[in-house]
């Protein structure tokens, strides 16, 4: 099973029959709950990228919560993982998990990327109180 | 490859006579001077490169926003973190079953390079003005 081959698994896992990398490696959907979800092949295709983006900083200055992201992070433990990053153009908070493609079987993909909405919703639900606006 | 094969390989490729494991699985060492920590999981599947890389002032908004930037940036799979200590600690998780060491020796590299870059990078004072800001995080 190759990348693309995967990535329409993803697509039939979450309901769009014709999902597919663009030509830069590149796809994105939004689920039923609302959260956007980017995919991205890194240009060695070593590692399959997954982001969901939790919400916005609702100003510049937010020391604390990027203090709680970070400190999340720090309980990140095994292989693909979620772990919160953050988009500086967009100001936008992401929780990411990497998929080394080389490393682990394919097949295994689609539950990786599952689980990590599974956890960006719950996220959502925790930050939305925060200095965050959640979308 | 399972741990205990890594680490024999690992003491042999850096010319130290034997690496053990700790009570927790995790095995200490030093690679030109930046202290290095290789922890497997419970289930032993998994081995994880960690380390300090310096501390970061909780109101330096530039700084923390620098690290959380590095995660979505960062090419490899290596993440950033902040532990209770307010240590920056870099981790990078990979799966033992398919693992080569010539891979895992290849990333450990990498490792280090990053590592470094931060190690240097937090030991310059904040650029955020810090009420009250001392040198005790430069």
């Amino acid at each position: 099973m190759n990348m693309h081959e995967i990535v329409a698994e993803i697509g039939q896992r979450v309901g769009i029959p014709d999902f597919s990398l663009d030509s830069e490696g590149h796809a994105a959907f939004v689920t039923d709950q609302d959260l956007h979800i980017e995919l991205h092949a890194t240009d060695d295709r070593v590692r399959l990228k997954f982001n969901a983006v939790i919400g916005k900083l609702r100003e510049d200055r937010a020391a604390q919560l990027m203090l709680d992201l970070l400190s999340t992070n720090a309980a990140a433990t095994g292989v693909c993982a979620p772990f919160f990053a953050f988009h500086t153009s967009t100001r936008e908070v992401v929780l990411s998990a990497s998929f080394p493609v080389d490393l682990l079987p394919l097949e295994a993909a689609p539950d990786v990327l599952i689980l990590l909405i599974e956890r960006a919703n719950a996220e959502r639900a925790r930050l939305a109180n925060c200095n965050l606006q959640v979308f | 490859m399972d741990f205990p094969t890594l680490l024999i390989a690992l003491a042999s490729e850096l010319r130290i006579s034997h690496l053990e494991i700790d009570e927790h699985g995790c095995c200490q060492l030093e690679i030109d001077g930046m202290p290095l920590l290789l922890c497997t999981t419970p289930e032993r599947n998994a081995v994880a490169l960690m380390a300090q890389a310096g501390v970061v002032a909780p109101q330096d908004c530039d700084r923390l926003e620098s690290l959380l930037t590095a995660n979505l940036t960062c090419t490899s799979d290596i993440q950033l973190s902040v532990d209770a200590n307010k240590n920056v600690v870099i981790t990078q998780w990979l799966p033992l079953a398919e693992l080569q060491f010539f891979r895992f020796f290849q990333v450990m590299e990498d490792f280090i390079n990053y590592l470094e870059f931060w190690t240097e990078s937090l030991s310059r004072a904040p650029t955020t003005h810090l009420p009250g800001y001392s040198n005790e995080y430069a």
